[in-house]
């Protein structure tokens, strides 16, 4: 991917993980490790999964379990073809920003839990 | 017989001149002796040839053996073919596995294939060559049961277009490889025994 459109896809990336905390974009667990959020005019779907990598330390290779994250985004919600898949096993750099984007989803989700949890409690 | 006369019988003979105790002379002497020789030669042809039928008999035993170890070592070879055939088709399904695959479909695929693989690999699990392939492949079935797991859709929730092939492609990858490594000292062993 050239840098200007790398770039370009880290500020979107941002915007979404901003969105996301401020509680703008809901996602909703699809499975254990999969994270979707709908609008009108599309669907974007965020996924993580344990990865292998080599790693070398001290001149020894060692294989590491090292997750890596997948966002896809469908033109419309009934789609089942991805418009554009992002790999972060591809590109470590945007890994990194997509590990960001699943962490703050998922601190969301656990947020929304524990409110529930909390709603329960008797006042 | 007196003393005297016993002691002329054995003069006589010693000097062999006693005509009545002559032995060779008479022919019951040589009939007695001509059949003992025949049975000394007969006795001798039937020891020679105990001995020719008993080494006969060694050499039979020994071939008996090695007929049953070899029709042995070539009902082995006919049972590793037939796995290499099974493992075979198994690891074709795992090449083929879709982009579209759904939840339920790769479950019953990895449910089938790990009932299979464990099946045809039991009998080798303590074999010497095989054992570590083998734990090996047991292995990359637990965690391919473990990342599909990570995939099963909430009760509520559509099923997301591509996730289960995500997930499963690289599991299925490891154990398709585990597959090949178990195939190919299989063909190793086949190969050992001559075929």
């Amino acid at each position: 991917m050239p840098n200007e459109q790398q770039a370009e896809l880290f500020s979107y990336i941002d915007k979404i993980v901003e969105s996301t905390r401020g509680g703008k974009m809901v996602w909703v667990k699809a499975n254990p490790t999969t994270f979707t959020w709908m609008s009108p005019r599309g669907r974007m779907v965020l996924q993580r999964l344990d990865g292998q990598r080599r790693v070398v330390r001290n001149n020894i290779t060692q294989i590491v379990t090292a997750p890596h994250y997948i966002l896809s985004a469908f033109e419309h919600p009934q789609v089942q073809l991805a418009r554009l898949t992002i790999n972060g096993a591809e590109n470590e750099e945007i890994n990194v920003k997509l590990e960001s984007l699943y962490n703050a989803i998922i601190s969301l989700v656990d947020k929304t839990g524990l409110d529930f949890l909390k709603s329960l409690l008797p006042p | 017989m007196s003393t005297n006369e016993f002691q002329q019988l054995v003069d006589s003979v010693h000097a062999g001149q006693a005509d009545g105790f002559a032995f060779w002379k008479h022919t019951d002497f040589w009939i007695g002796a001509v059949i003992a020789v025949v049975g000394l030669v007969i006795s001798g042809f039937g020891l020679w040839y105990s001995i020719l039928a008993f080494r006969e008999a060694e050499k039979a035993k020994t071939e008996a053996i090695e007929a049953k170890k070899a029709a042995k070592e070539a009902g082995k070879i006919v049972k590793i073919q037939t796995i290499m055939l099974d493992l075979s088709e198994i690891s074709q399904k795992l090449e083929k596995l879709q982009m579209e695959i759904h939840f339920n479909e790769a479950r019953d695929l990895l449910n089938e294939i790990t009932r299979k693989l464990l099946r045809l690999t039991a009998p080798f699990e303590k074999d010497e060559v095989l054992s570590e392939k083998i734990a090996a492949l047991r292995d990359a079935l637990s965690k391919a049961k473990e990342a599909l797991n990570k995939v099963r859709p909430n009760p509520k929730e559509e099923e997301v277009p591509n996730s289960t092939y995500y997930a499963m492609e690289a599991p299925f990858a490891t154990i398709n490889n585990c597959v090949a490594d178990v195939l190919g000292l299989f063909e190793k062993l086949t190969i050992n025994f001559g075929v």
